[in-house]
C-alpha cells in the first residue's frame, strides 16, 4: 500500500529583512510606590516669619506616618518618596539660599524629611528653556457635546479654558413680554446632578496676530495648570522623547541665588527612594482644595502617551501593584484643616 | 451628596472589542517635489514631545504618533436602529513616498458595557475606545457603518482622517505647488472581531468610488488588516489619480503633456502594494488582485501614458520638422 504524506507546511521562519524605526522609545523609570507632597506654601508666606512654616509642617506629619503606612506595595518593602514644590511662578524675590535653607530646617525640626525640591516655574519652563507646560496643552481633550461630535471636532484646546460640559446661557429677546430666557449648566459626565467646572488654564498677553513663539513667550499659566503638570511628571506620565519632562538632579551642597538658576527637580535627600511614584498624594492647607478640583479636571482630560501608560502598567504588574487606569484616580489629597 | 460614594479603581485590562471602525483618507502632499525623509519626520511629529515612526526600504513611509478625538454621536445600525456612541477615535497620518499623505482613522467599539454616558476620565483611560450605550448587533454595526452615508450625528470617521491630514497644510516645509491635480478619497473598513475564527472578509467598490472592506477576524489581526487597508486605499487613489490625469489628457488638448508629465513623474515610480503588506494579509492581497487585478490596471495605464507621451512627442517633432521645411 502506497501512502501519500503531504509536505511538511514550512514553519514561518523570521522575516529576512525587518526595518521600523520606532520614533520615540519610552524610557523605563525607577518608581517609588508613594510620592507624598508635604505641604505647600505660597511665597509670600515663605518669606515671612518661621513660626507658620513650622506649625504647618507638624500638622503634616502625623498624616505623612500613616500615608507612609498605607502606600500599596504588593508585599514589598514601602518605596516612598516626599517632595515639596516651591512657588516661584508668580511671585520670587532673590533670597533663594536664606527660603530655601529655613524651609528644609524647619521641616526637619517638624520630623517630615523632604527628599525633593521642584519649583513650579520649571513646570511652565524647564531650566534649558524647553516648555513643558504645553507639552500638557497639546495633549488635552475637550469632552464631546452629547449626540454632536462626529470625528471631525479639531482636537486642540485653544481657549484657555476647559471645561467639563456647557456653561450656563443668558439670552435677552428683545421683546418686553419676555425679559430673557436661561439654560442652565451642564455636566456631560454627571450623575443626576451636575457640578459645572470651567478651568482657566492660561492666559495669553501676546497681540492678536502674534507669531506663535511670541503668544507662548507671553502666556501665563495659572497656578492649577502647573500643578497638573506638577502631578503627571511625579506619576511618570508626561514624558518628552520617552522621557519624563522634568529630570531630578542631586543638590550639588550650594543653593544658587536665583530661583531661576535651580534645576527642574533636586534630590536634596541622598537616601530618597525615586522621585516618581505609581501613585501620588498631596498633603496641604484646605484653602487649596478648589485649585486641587481644578487639578483634577485638568488631568482628566489629559491625554497619556499609550506606550508610556502600557510600560508603567507591565511594571506594576511584575510588582503585584493594581494602578487605577484613570489618571486622577492615582492622585489623592489630603486637606489640613483651619486655615494655612 | 449622591455623588460620594466611592469609584472602585477600573481594571486596567480594558474589554474587547466586538467591532472596529475605521476610515483612510487619502490625497496628495501639497508640494511640487517629494518630502525628503528628514523633513517628513519633522512635519509628522504631530504630538510634541513624541518623533514620528518610520521605514526607509523599499519605499519611504513616516508614520505621525495617534492623535485622539472626542465623539459623542450614531452609529448607523443597519436594520435602522441608531445606537449612541460616546468615547474617541485615534487618527494618524502616513507619508508615503514624500508625497502620498494620509490620515488613518479607526474607532474600537464596545458593546453592553454601560448605558449611560460615563465621566470623561473613564473613556480618557481607554483611548481609542467607544461604548455603544444602546444595544446592538456587531453585524448590523458593520454593516450600517459601510452602507450608510454619514449623515448628522451619525460617525464621521473620513472626516477625522481628513482634519488629520489638513494639518500638514500650513507646514513651512512643504511650497503648495502640487503639479499634479488630483481628488482626496475615501476608503472605509469595518472589522468583525470574533476569536478563533479564520479571517475571511471581501472588498466591495461603490458606485461613490468608494472601496469598502469587511472582515471577520481575531483580534490579533487587527493592526496588520488596518495596514493592509491604508495600503489598499493608497492603491486605490495612485490608479485614480493616473486613470483621471490620462482621461483629462484627452480633453485638455494643448496641455495634455503637461498632464501626462506630471502623473509620470509624481505617480509613475510608486507603485508596490506589496512593499510593507504585512505577511499575515498576504493571502487577501492575492484573493483581490486575482479578480479586481489592480496592478494590471495600473501597468496597463501607464503603458498608455508612456505610449501617448511618445506620440505627443512624435507629433511634436515632426511638426518642428515641418516647419522648418515649409
Amino acid at each position: 500500500m502506497v501512502t501519500y504524506t503531504p509536505p511538511r507546511a514550512p514553519e514561518p521562519s523570521a522575516p529576512i529583512f525587518r526595518e521600523h524605526h520606532r520614533g520615540t522609545t519610552v524610557k523605563e523609570l525607577s518608581l517609588s510606590h508613594l510620592s507624598i507632597e508635604v505641604g505647600h506654601f505660597y511665597m509670600k508666606d515663605l518669606e515671612n516669619g518661621e513660626e507658620p512654616i513650622l506649625a504647618q509642617f507638624k500638622r503634616v506629619k502625623p498624616w505623612l506616618e500613616a500615608a507612609k503606612a498605607s502606600a500599596v506595595s504588593g508585599g514589598s518593602t514601602r518605596r516612598v518618596s516626599t517632595c515639596f514644590l516651591i512657588d516661584d511662578y508668580f511671585h520670587s524675590w532673590p533670597d533663594a539660599p536664606e527660603i530655601m535653607e529655613k524651609l528644609l530646617r524647619l521641616s526637619d525640626q517638624a520630623g517630615v524629611t523632604i527628599d525633593y525640591v521642584a519649583r513650579e516655574s520649571a513646570c511652565a519652563r524647564r531650566k534649558d528653556g524647553f516648555l513643558v507646560a504645553e507639552l500638557l496643552a497639546a495633549r488635552l481633550l475637550e469632552e464631546p457635546e452629547p449626540d454632536q461630535d462626529t470625528g471631525g471636532r479639531p482636537p486642540a484646546v485653544t481657549s484657555g479654558w476647559l471645561s467639563n460640559g456647557k456653561p450656563s446661557r443668558e439670552a435677552t429677546i428683545l421683546n418686553a413680554m419676555e425679559a430673557h430666557t436661561w439654560e442652565a449648566p451642564l455636566e456631560y459626565g454627571r450623575i443626576n446632578h451636575s457640578i459645572y467646572v470651567d478651568v482657566e488654564m492660561w492666559r495669553d498677553g501676546a497681540e492678536p496676530g502674534a507669531d506663535r513663539e511670541d503668544v507662548l513667550n507671553r502666556r501665563q499659566y495659572s497656578c492649577p495648570f502647573l500643578a497638573a503638570v506638577w502631578q503627571l511628571v511625579r506619576l511618570g506620565l508626561l514624558r518628552k522623547d520617552g522621557v519624563p519632562a522634568l529630570e531630578v538632579t542631586d543638590f550639588d551642597g550650594t543653593w544658587k541665588s536665583e530661583w531661576s538658576q535651580f534645576p527642574d527637580i533636586m534630590r536634596v535627600n541622598p537616601n530618597a527612594a525615586p522621585f516618581y511614584a505609581y501613585e501620588s498624594l498631596s498633603i496641604m492647607p484646605q484653602n487649596f482644595l478648589p485649585i486641587e478640583t481644578a487639578v483634577r479636571t485638568i488631568v482628566d482630560h489629559f491625554q497619556v502617551q499609550q506606550d508610556v501608560m502600557a510600560k508603567l502598567d507591565r511594571r506594576a504588574q511584575q510588582e503585584n501593584i493594581a494602578v487605577p487606569a484613570v489618571i486622577s484616580q492615582r492622585m489623592s489629597h489630603h486637606f489640613l484643616p483651619g486655615g494655612k | 451628596m449622591a455623588r460620594s460614594v466611592a469609584p472602585s479603581p477600573e481594571p486596567t485590562s480594558p474589554h474587547k472589542p466586538q467591532v472596529v471602525l475605521g476610515a483612510v483618507t487619502t490625497g496628495l502632499l501639497n508640494t511640487s517635489e517629494p518630502l525628503p525623509l528628514d523633513a517628513a519626520r519633522q512635519v509628522l511629529a504631530l504630538v510634541p514631545g513624541v518623533q514620528a515612526d518610520w521605514r526607509q526600504y523599499p519605499v519611504e513611509q513616516v508614520v505621525s504618533p495617534d492623535l485622539f478625538f472626542g465623539l459623542d454621536c450614531r452609529l448607523a445600525g443597519g436594520s435602522g436602529s441608531q445606537p449612541r456612541i460616546i468615547g474617541t477615535a485615534r487618527a494618524h497620518a502616513v507619508l508615503t513616498a514624500g508625497h502620498f499623505l494620509q490620515g488613518s482613522a479607526r474607532v474600537d467599539v464596545l458593546l453592553g458595557v454601560s448605558t449611560t454616558r460615563q465621566p470623561w476620565s473613564h473613556y480618557m483611560a481607554h483611548p481609542g475606545v467607544v461604548e455603544a450605550i444602546n444595544k446592538a448587533r456587531p453585524a448590523d454595526i458593520v454593516t450600517g457603518f459601510l452602507r450608510d452615508r454619514p449623515g448628522k450625528s451619525l460617525l464621521d470617521l473620513g472626516n477625522t482622517g481628513a482634519y488629520v491630514m489638513s494639518l500638514l497644510d500650513q507646514v513651512p516645509q512643504i511650497d503648495r505647488r502640487a503639479r499634479l491635480k488630483t481628488q482626496t478619497h475615501r476608503l472605509l473598513w469595518a472589522a468583525h472581531v470574533q476569536e478563533g475564527v479564520e479571517p475571511d472578509g471581501h472588498v466591495e467598490a461603490g458606485d461613490d468610488g468608494v472601496f469598502r472592506v469587511q472582515m471577520s477576524m481575531p483580534s490579533e489581526l487587527l493592526p496588520d488588516f488596518m495596514e493592509m487597508c491604508e495600503i489598499l486605499a493608497l492603491h486605490h487613489w495612485l490608479l485614480t489619480a493616473l486613470k483621471n490625469a490620462f482621461d483629462r489628457s484627452s480633453r485638455t488638448g494643448p496641455s495634455a503633456e503637461r498632464e501626462l508629465e506630471a502623473a509620470l513623474s509624481y505617480l509613475g515610480h510608486v507603485w508596490n502594494p506589496k512593499a510593507h503588506l504585512p505577511h499575515a494579509m498576504r493571502w487577501f492581497w492575492d484573493a483581490l488582485e486575482d479578480v479586481a487585478q489592480l496592478s494590471w490596471e495600473w501597468q496597463t495605464t501607464l503603458t498608455r501614458v508612456r505610449d501617448k507621451v511618445s506620440l505627443l512627442t512624435r507629433k511634436a517633432i515632426e511638426e518642428t520638422l515641418l516647419k522648418e521645411v515649409l
